[in-house]
């Protein structure tokens, strides 16, 4: 279980690390970086196989209306388990680290898989809760820009979200990495169509 | 009245559907709807558009609710919800002992959204779905939260109208 085995070749060039580096540090409006098939094809599909045998509940709110698994800490897929693993491994952490000047803590992680169908959405917010410091989101299904179920990022001002800026298609292979922070206020628009937004995520803690 | 006011004050909150006679409320549905609505968009609170109104706007429901609470001031404005519009609880406030009033002013399909709805402290749901010229009387205390529900896009271009009133 190593990085060659997950993550795509060109990711793990050292300029490559250097210029995403780069990348993530000057995003706008706020830390964060897109990367596009940064892990192994047959083995994302392999994940979202596996991903799809487990129960999604739904769950609505003021916030939010999405189907959600339960962390896969508890899931009984083997490979999944192993994927969890690798993700809160030190050589994963390591990468994650030389991307975000991060220090995240090794060995903890949530992950969960979510799934937003025709109305779904997540509202406005920053993510922050307890010592989340990396949101990350590994998409499983592709969707079109006419589709909705984007990951909008925010503007701000005086500490307060103000407008869209950047809109994130979900993509399938896509990554996406953003530091938690009093200004990562984000959404995930509402899904206008039949079209389905796979996905696993969840964060690194410090 | 006084079945009313029991009512109420036994589950605190009264829903009374066709408040006013027809041809009463066409008249004051087209003075709030003629308003000049504004933009009210602070993406991590809420959006809508709303029109403010005048204490004597809301006459034709002060002396009910007098008769129901007695002398209790109220702020009043309306609120109007489409495609996109929602308002979230805010967890940094908590809302004080009260009324809150919402007179609805259109027939709506809630499975587009637009739904009245407070959280009590135990995390329980009450969901207010009412028709047009329907009057909400909810009493509010300390623990509860209360939000109206995301708008959908099978709204399209349809919107939801509220003349809300909470008591000061």
């Amino acid at each position: 279980m190593n990085m060659q085995e997950w993550v795509n070749e060109e990711f793990l060039d050292e300029s490559i690390v250097m210029q995403l580096k780069e990348s993530f540090l000057h995003a706008s409006p706020f830390s964060h970086i897109v990367l596009d098939d940064f892990f192994d094809e047959d083995k994302l599909f392999e994940v979202l196989n596996e991903l799809c045998k487990e129960e999604f509940a739904p769950k609505e709110s003021d916030l939010f209306s999405l189907k959600q698994t339960q962390d896969l800490v508890s899931s009984e897929s083997e490979l999944l388990q192993k994927f969890r693993s690798f993700l809160l491994s030190k050589e994963f952490t390591s990468y994650v680290y030389s991307i975000t000047g991060i220090k995240v803590k090794e060995g903890v992680i949530d992950l969960a898989g979510s799934l937003y169908e025709d109305t779904d959405r997540l509202l406005c917010h920053d993510d922050k809760l307890d010592s989340r410091k990396i949101a990350f989101l590994i998409y499983l299904s592709e969707l079109e820009e006419e589709d909705g179920g984007s990951l909008d990022l925010y503007s701000s001002e005086n500490g307060m979200p103000k407008d869209i800026v950047k809109r994130i298609v979900p993509k399938g292979g896509r990554v996406a990495l953003f530091e938690v922070s009093d200004v990562s206020f984000h959404q995930v628009s509402e899904v206008v169509s039949d079209s389905q937004r796979i996905a696993l995520g969840g964060w690194f803690h410090v | 009245m006084a079945q009313v006011k029991k009512h109420f004050m036994k589950e605190g909150s009264v829903v009374l559907e066709a408040f006013l006679d027809l041809d009463v409320f066409e008249k004051v549905k087209g003075e709030f709807l003629n308003g000049e609505f504004v933009d009210e968009v602070h993406p991590i609170l809420h959006a809508f558009k709303m029109t403010k109104v005048s204490g004597d706007g809301a006459l034709f429901v002060k002396e009910f609710l007098k008769k129901v609470l007695g002398d209790v001031n109220f702020s009043w404005d309306v609120r109007s919800f489409g495609w996109k519009d929602y308002t979230i609880i805010n967890d940094d406030v908590t809302l004080d002992d009260g009324y809150d009033v919402y007179f609805c002013l259109e027939d709506w399909e809630y499975s587009n959204g637009a739904r009245i709805v407070y959280v009590d402290g135990n995390g329980g749901y009450v969901y207010f779905t009412p028709k047009a010229n329907t009057l909400v009387l909810v009493k509010r205390s300390k623990n509860m939260q209360k939000f109206i529900e995301y708008v959908n896009h099978y709204a399209k271009e349809k919107r939801q109208y509220y003349l809300v009133g909470e008591s000061k």
